[in-house]
């Protein structure tokens, strides 16, 4: 078994269309595929991690992006000089691919049966009731229960989870060569994402399938790699088997990628029982109501129900869940983008539920929020400096003093004071989160609400914003509200962490203590699910 | 499946109360008309003759509160009874339905057409962006769009009807040619031609340009990467993953644009001497006849509802998601 | 907006459309010089053909100046088209807005009311409104604000409900600025372009409504127009094609005009989603 490699790809090189940052997506890499081995690419985005997985299919969006040089031999075969109708007829059937997002992955109009059939019926015509028995083996395969009844479904009735199983199963439906994955759990909730990878690692085993898994995150690699390639700026820095790049990375830019990963390990916090509680949440419910012409037809989803908890001056409590727990609807609560249907939100004694629009424009300024998404956080019609100053000029502090805080906050976040008069187009998505952090500080605030804020970026521009974050917290003596559905920024940040899901928090307790011995079960799954949590990374030296 | 079936009675709902707004809005606009409303229902022929006057005056209640007055006016709308037309001589439910298959065949031919050639065209064009073909078909579109339908009639007759001489451009029938059977049908449908083509071209133009559009926005989409990941021929991708998926907007729109091909056959008519309602509105229209106007409002609308209806049921087969609800 | 400008330039389509309504508007605006005699007046015999005894396009059935009435048309039709549309801007925006921002029941019913007026035959609602209201610049004009408005409405609608669950307008409710500083400074500016590209589109509508109405002779009895002008001489195509001919001309190369401006400005001010299609 020494001869070709099942897939080698040598030298390629992929161009961007001109007036990209760069000429070159990829640029000169060369890596080797074996038969029953799962070799992880990680890269930060921009990296070109990604082109080369649809380099490998032929998926290029070409002509705008096209491989300009290199070769990649699958079985010896030059895929790049490959004839369009044999990359056809190899696609789907000696190479199965995953994307990222099954949620848009299948085609909305056609049932689940059909979608798999059409694989088989392409490449291996089967007769009818070969190919149902095929369709329902798959779909088995996969982990997907009743197969009878979701043969027949349509794919918005299937979740997430389920429709990546549902495109495994379609990659898997001729038994390929190689699977390659691009991102396959990234947008799945963390206990999904787990039994994705336990699927994808046992289907590798059981065909001894070669996989290529596109991913940045580390924890994902320490769970499924046999072997790692890191990219940075479209070529490889750094590859070889897992245990070595994990444990003893030779490259300083994998070194400081790793660095970077948080620790699922809860970091010793001061304990802070004596200071005075700014914050209190009691008994909040959130209904969503559905509103339908046809009585009794209207939906009700309880969002958040009867949730409580109290914030102390100088304190991080985290709020972590999965998507659809109620965590962002509750933060919303909190700062009153949304009214809650019950209970009361306390600040200093005051209970901001109560009060009208008008009441509450003077409570404002002591509750900010920092948003998920630095690209829609920043209105891209006003220059930074105003969208900072923007919220005291509201209150009326005069433009001149409203400016000059401006400024000071700009040096405080990290960003230079020309920044002011741009626009927030000419800043990087970490350059943003600062911004938009400047711009909750400005109020001067007691309590600050950050949702998700660092779940968009990279894992190295996270690191610093959190460090930000932490310094300007413990500056200011802030309290803060983090919602997050990542354990592990949860485990660096907090200092106690509540648990919600559907609606309810499920466990409240110090970081450490409910990282160590959770009680509930769904906390306890919850925490096993979490990739690569058996791998600490070393501290970087 | 239940819905779907929910959709579709909630949309009866909705075009029941469609029609009852539409009621409503033509007594709006008798009460808001300049001058009294009795020689608005009348018309300028009948508001020449008091005795007639007289009687509408008594039959719509006019004399009594505004609320009593729409309620006699909706319900003998709701019982069939659009009024009488003192220049025709008749009643106008009776005038509008006479002329009304006539019309329904126009548009109807026109729309056939304009879907077929449009989305056909869009879809070439789609599929070739940049290409001559595409390049072709986007200025024809765009032209087409541009020129006033009544004036695209116009020409069409004088290039076909008076240069050529090769098709009627006058009415439905030739006249006392005394054709039957299939020679009438022949007949009729020689005559449809030129009009049907100016009605339709303007909607095959929107189609073609919708088509194409919808299908490149779909085109981006994450699905049809897997199914190219899938190994499928270009056709099969093009067909099943990006046609198929592009047309739902069109089947939305052509609903929508049902209003405007119903309005478009006012000029058509009267470019064509079409025996429609279409013409009939025009001449309402030149003897000042406003509750004949009125009523062929009423039936329009009436007519759009439906088809707008037939689209929502169409829309329910090709869409799943649709039992999710809107 | 430099950027605005060569962005726009990059459509040939574009910039041949925005030249050829400038020399509309200028046929317009200078129609007085150039044609200094009332339309409406007689100046030769009938049914000359263009370039006969001076008349470049001809004269109509009782001898009117062919190419006189088509430059005294543009500026009725033009200016006709431009406030009947800032009519149904009014109308749409301010509609599509307050359904947008406020939600709720709010937008259920100004919703049902815009669905309501897309459902019905706008075109037919046009002649029986103006019919009933007698032809005038002002019932012609209010007339055509009123069918056109619904489409725009849903555009700035869609708009304001996006925008309205954006982040930043999020903050700056958080932030505690107040309702109209929060539609005006933040949300407007944002939904502005599509406003700006269906404007557009909507003066090319408007001509052609108008243009129809006059050839069905519901136009204001005492304007020249290229619609009436078609209506008044169809009659005679066989003998005289000229004069319905050259007005068709003119409306259909200034609706072509404003649609190709109209993508312009689309991909001008939407550089994002104009990249399709191109390429």
């Amino acid at each position: 078994m020494s001869e070709a490699p099942l897939l080698a790809i040598e030298n390629l090189a992929i161009a961007l269309p001109r007036g990209a940052e760069r000429a070159l997506a990829v640029d000169g890499i060369s890596l080797s595929l074996a038969r029953n081995e799962i070799l992880c690419i990680v890269g930060e985005s921009g990296s070109g991690k990604s082109m080369t997985a649809h380099a490998v299919m032929g998926l290029l969006p070409q002509p705008q992006v096209r491989a300009t040089g290199g070769r990649i031999l699958y079985q010896g075969e030059d895929l790049l000089a490959a004839r369009p109708e044999r990359m056809r007829a190899l696609r789907g059937h000696k190479l199965g691919m995953i994307f990222q997002e099954p949620m848009t992955a299948l085609n909305p109009i056609m049932r689940i049966e059909a979608q798999i059939a059409e694989v088989i019926q392409e490449h291996a015509p089967l007769d009818r009731a070969a190919l149902r028995a095929r369709v329902t083996e798959l779909l088995l395969a996969v982990g997907l229960p009743d197969p009878e009844r979701l043969r027949r479904a349509w794919p918005h009735r299937l979740s997430g989870g389920q429709r990546q199983r549902v495109m495994i199963a379609m990659a898997l439906a001729l038994g390929p060569d190689i699977l390659i994955a691009d991102e396959p759990t990234t947008a799945l909730d963390v206990t999904t994402q787990a039994q994705i990878l336990a699927l994808i690692r046992r289907i590798q085993a059981e065909r001894q399938m070669g996989v290529l898994l596109i991913t940045h995150d580390f924890g994902v690699v320490a769970e499924v790699a046999d072997r790692v390639a890191v990219m940075q700026h479209g070529r490889i820095v750094e590859i070889g088997p897992v245990a070595q790049i994990l444990q003893a990375p030779e490259h300083p830019y994998t070194r400081s990628l790793i660095a970077a990963v948080p620790r699922l390990v809860a970091a010793p916090k001061p304990v802070l029982a004596e200071a005075p509680v700014v914050l209190e949440a009691e008994q909040v419910s959130k209904t969503f109501r559905q509103r339908s012409w046809i009585p009794g037809r209207g939906t009700e989803v309880a969002a958040v129900r009867n949730v409580s908890l109290a914030l102390r001056r100088g304190e991080t409590v985290g709020i972590v869940g999965e998507s659809g727990s109620g965590k962002s609807t509750f933060a919303r609560c909190v700062v009153r983008l949304l009214d809650p249907d019950g209970g009361a939100i306390r600040l200093d004694g005051t209970d901001i539920v109560k009060l009208g629009r008008r009441a509450l424009r003077p409570h404002r300024r002591r509750i900010q929020m920092v948003f998920q998404d630095p690209y829609a956080s920043l209105n891209p019609r006003r220059r930074v400096g105003d969208i900072i100053a923007a919220g005291p000029l509201a209150h009326g502090v005069p433009r001149a003093e409203a400016e000059r805080r401006a400024h000071e906050l700009l040096a405080l976040v990290g960003l230079d004071a020309a920044s002011a008069g741009r626009y927030p187009h000419e800043f990087s998505g970490g350059q943003r989160q600062r911004i938009g952090l400047a711009r909750a500080l400005a109020m001067q605030p007691e309590v600050l609400v950050a949702d998700e804020p660092v779940s968009a970026l990279d894992v190295s521009v996270q690191a610093q914003v959190l460090a930000l974050l932490a310094d300007v917290r413990a500056r200011l003596n802030l309290s803060m509200l983090f919602i997050t559905h990542d354990l592990r920024v949860a485990a660096q940040v907090c200092d106690r962490v509540a648990v919600m899901y559907r609606g309810e928090i499920v466990e409240l307790r110090p970081t450490a203590e409910l990282f160590a011995d959770p009680h509930h079960p769904y906390v306890r799954d919850l925490l096993a699910a979490v990739p690569g949590r058996q791998w600490l990374p070393a501290v970087a030296g | 499946m239940g819905g779907r079936l929910g959709f579709i009675g909630q949309r009866l709902v909705k075009a029941v109360f469609v029609i009852l707004g539409i009621i409503v809005l033509n007594f709006l606009l008798i009460r808001l008309a300049p001058g009294d409303p009795a020689l608005v229902l009348a018309g300028e022929a009948g508001a020449a003759d008091p005795k007639f006057v007289d009687d509408l005056r008594r039959e719509f209640g006019l004399d009594q509160p505004v609320w009593r007055q729409l309620m006699i006016y909706m319900g003998g709308i709701l019982s069939g009874d659009l009024g009488f037309s003192y220049r025709q001589k008749a009643p106008i439910l009776d005038l509008i339905l006479q002329r009304l298959p006539q019309t329904i065949l126009l548009t109807g031919t026109a729309l056939a057409f304009a879907i077929v050639v449009g989305v056909s065209l869009g879809a070439m064009a789609a599929r070739r962006v940049g290409s001559w073909a595409d390049s072709i078909i986007t200025t024809l579109a765009l032209l087409v769009y541009a020129m006033p339908q009544f004036w695209l009639g116009l020409m069409l007759v004088l290039l076909f009807g008076v240069q050529l001489g090769w098709l009627p451009t006058f009415g439905m029938n030739t006249i006392n040619s005394g054709f039957t059977g299939i020679d009438h049908a022949l007949d009729v449908a020689r005559h449809l031609v030129l009009p049907s083509l100016t009605l339709g071209l303007f909607f095959m133009a929107v189609y073609a340009r919708l088509t194409r559009a919808s299908m490149l926005e779909v085109a981006d989409l994450d699905f049809v990467r897997t199914g190219r990941a899938k190994g499928l021929a270009e056709g099969r991708v093009q067909r099943r993953y990006i046609l198929r998926n592009a047309l739902l907007p069109v089947v939305t729109y052509a609903g929508l644009q049902a209003g405007y091909l119903v309005g478009g056959s006012i000029l058509i008519e009267t470019v064509f001497a079409w025996p429609g309602i279409g013409r009939l509105a025009f001449e309402a229209v030149l003897v000042r006849d406003y509750n004949l106007l009125l009523g062929i409002f009423i039936i329009a609308s009436v007519l759009v509802i439906a088809f707008n209806l037939l689209t929502d049921i169409l829309y329910t087969v090709v869409d799943p998601r649709i039992e999710l609800g809107t | 907006m430099r950027d605005f400008v060569r962005r726009f330039g990059r459509n040939k389509g574009a910039v041949v459309g925005a030249v050829v309504l400038l020399l509309v508007v200028a046929l317009a605006l200078l129609a007085p010089f150039l044609f200094p005699n009332d339309p409406w007046e007689i100046l030769g015999p009938p049914f000359r053909r263009p370039g006969e005894m001076g008349f470049l396009l001809g004269t109509d059935t009782l001898g009117r100046d062919v190419a006189a009435g088509i430059a005294h048309g543009a500026r009725v039709t033009l200016l006709l088209s431009l406030v009947s549309t800032a009519v149904a801007l009014s109308i749409g925006v301010v509609l599509g807005a307050v359904a947008g921002y406020h939600g709720g029941w709010v937008d259920d019913v100004v919703m049902r009311f815009t669905e309501f007026f897309q459902t019905i035959p706008n075109f037919i609602l046009l002649v029986v409104l103006v019919a009933i209201f007698t032809p005038s610049i002002a019932s012609i004009v209010v007339a055509i604000g009123i069918v056109s408005w619904p489409p725009l409405a849903r555009i700035v609608r869609g708009e304001f409900l996006t925008l309205r669950s954006r982040e930043f307008v999020q903050a700056a409710e958080v932030l505690g600025q107040g309702s109209p500083r929060i539609i005006f400074g933040e949300i407007l500016p944002n939904a502005l372009s599509p406003v700006i590209v269906s404007a557009s589109l909507m003066v090319a509508t408007a001509v052609l409504l108008e243009s129809a109405l006059s050839f069905l002779g519901l136009g204001d009895p005492n304007l020249m127009s290229w619609g009436y002008m078609i209506g008044a001489s169809r009659t005679v195509i066989r003998q005289a094609w000229w004069i319905s001919f050259f007005p068709g001309v003119a409306i259909a190369l200034t609706v072509l005009a404003l649609n190709l401006v109209g993508e312009g400005l689309n991909d001008a001010l939407n550089p994002r989603l104009a990249r399709k299609g191109r390429a």
